[in-house]
């Protein structure tokens, strides 16, 4: 690359980046614009070069022959037409977007991406973009920076979500219920779970519109699995995807290329789960309890800080028919409830508040108090919950 | 390249900076001041080596003859410290821009310097590192730019 002319164009975009009232800036500043410059001229040789053989590396030496310069804006450009791609994507990523209640799924799609776009600078920092993209995909990308990042990791996040929404969106959070009861809070990649039991449900020519494998279908995996190598099962495994994408997916090239990059993986799975005889931490079977507990039960709005605070010192100053009328009244989510429940009633007067729950209100309390209680000592209302 | 190389040459050549500097004679030569092309090349040798030691890189004409032009009318200063307070003052600049986050602009950090040298300081470069710039790049930490333009003179 000729270096004098990369120079003179990062010269002159310390220039523009300190709108010439500084006649100097920092090593980090001129790395951070000169980065920024090999970003976007890198993004050239691709529409460059007039050399058509595909296995001929693309080297940077190459814009020798052309000014550097015009390659900087023309890669320039081409990097602000892919933020308008990607955010254009993104616009239909979000029409659909279901993060399972896996928290890390919703942070980084629905806050982090968004921050992406009101914060990066393709300008002067094109390499930095922000996020730290926690939710693991799939098929990771790796080697990309900046926008480029992005708009790949959202393309892969639309696969994804493509993939997923051919399975029923209660099917999906039983199974991951099944796979962890704390599955909100963990770091998992949601369509890993479901391709490797899905794709387990075809092989055993089980009905894949349930994700469920029972301890027989589990013992039929393993039967045809146990005496193949990984790379046979792989090529069952691949079978299995045809026949899963022919029926859900219309054939959709590009999703069934991306699911087949984790065949291998799971292929290995399946072999080191049956050689340690524990298939059943990879193939979940669904307990027809947990399909219920996820489907039925909408939490009401949850109250501003404010305005709970302004009602409890209300409550603590009124009688006990007056406490219940008020939760009656006023309480839309059990969030709020457990919140009164602590500060404004005392032994003898939870009962009162308890009866006004249904079951399936019940059956969620239960199930956090009994989580909580492996690792925290509980408030007086949730030990008589247990006992009610 | 190495990096560190690849800053200098972006800094442009010494020769230019060498010819505007002593074109500065022509305006400071008014107030008694008047630089030698050995003390012009002294000048950026000294400009050369804060830079180094304050990671910074310049570019285009440079900040001496800014500093030049800002400060040849101080009573303070007179041609026996004339290149002695020059080196001092181009410290202290680089010293608090950075310190500054470069969140002021040259011109702003140089009027601040100028105000308080003829001002509270006296002339004296070890107040106004020390005492006057100290408290107002921590204000600008602080406060942003916004607190740009408070300015306290005694």
């Amino acid at each position: 690359m000729n270096e004098e002319e990369l120079l003179k164009i990062v010269a002159k975009r310390i220039k523009k980046f300190t709108s010439n009232e500084s006649t100097s800036v920092t090593y980090q500043t001129a790395r951070q614009l000169m980065l920024s410059v090999i970003y976007c001229i890198k993004d050239e040789p691709v529409s460059l070069t007039k050399n058509t053989n595909m296995n001929q590396k693309y080297e940077l030496i190459d814009l020798d022959q052309i000014k550097l310069e015009e390659a900087f804006y023309t890669g320039l450009k081409n990097k602000k037409e892919k933020i308008q791609k990607a955010k254009k994507l993104y616009g239909t990523i979000l029409c659909a977007f279901d993060a399972y209640n896996v928290e890390c799924y919703h942070e980084t799609i629905m806050k982090g991406m968004k921050c992406f776009f009101e914060r990066y600078d393709v300008e002067f920092d094109a390499t930095n973009h922000i996020l730290t993209l926690d939710y693991p995909l799939l098929f990771a990308a790796t080697n990309l920076e900046g926008i480029d990042l992005i708009y790949e990791y959202l393309l892969r996040t639309y696969l994804e979500q493509k993939f997923l929404s051919g399975f029923d969106r209660n099917e999906i959070l039983a199974l991951l219920r099944a796979y962890h009861n704390g599955y909100k809070d963990l770091i998992i990649n949601v369509a890993g779970i479901v391709l490797t039991n899905s794709l387990a449900c075809v092989m055993v020519n089980h009905i894949f519109s349930t994700l469920s494998i029972s301890n027989e279908e589990r013992s039929k995996v393993k039967i045809i699995c146990e005496s193949k190598t990984v790379q046979e099962i792989e090529e069952l495994l691949s079978t299995s995807l045809s026949i899963l994408m022919e029926q859900n997916y219309k054939e959709d090239g590009s999703l069934r290329d991306y699911l087949s990059t984790k065949i291998h993986d799971i292929a290995y799975e399946i072999k080191f789960a049956i050689s340690n005889n524990c298939l059943e931490k990879l193939l979940f079977y669904i307990k027809q309890e947990e399909a219920i507990q996820e489907t039925v039960y909408i939490d009401g709005m949850q109250m501003e800080d404010e305005k709970l605070r302004e009602l409890i010192k209300l409550m603590n100053s009124l009688s006990i028919k007056e406490r219940i009328c008020m939760i009656e009244k006023k309480v839309r989510s059990l969030a709020d409830l457990k919140e009164l429940l602590t500060e404004c009633f005392y032994e003898g007067e939870y009962e009162y508040v308890f009866q006004l729950l249904g079951i399936e209100e019940k059956n969620i309390l239960l199930a956090e108090i009994k989580e909580k209680q492996e690792f925290e000592e509980l408030n007086e209302w949730e030990k008589k919950l247990l006992q009610f | 390249m190495e990096e560190k190389r690849l800053f200098e040459l972006i800094m442009g050549s010494e020769k230019n900076q060498l010819e505007q500097i002593i074109k500065c004679n022509d305006v400071t030569q008014k107030f008694g001041l008047r630089l030698s092309n050995e003390e012009g090349l002294e000048l950026l040798k000294n400009k050369n080596e804060i830079l180094k030691s304050q990671e910074r890189i310049e570019f285009g004409e440079g900040i001496l003859t800014k500093i030049i032009f800002t400060f040849c009318d101080s009573p303070f200063i007179y041609q026996d410290n004339y290149v002695e307070m020059i080196e001092g003052l181009t410290e202290i600049f680089y010293l608090y821009k950075n310190e500054s986050m470069d969140e002021i602009t040259d011109d702003e950090l140089l009027a601040y310097m100028k105000s308080c040298f003829d001002g509270k300081c006296q002339g004296d470069l070890d107040y106004l590192e020390g005492t006057c710039l100290e408290a107002f790049c921590r204000e600008i930490r602080e406060k942003g730019p916004e607190f740009m333009g408070i300015v306290e003179d005694e």
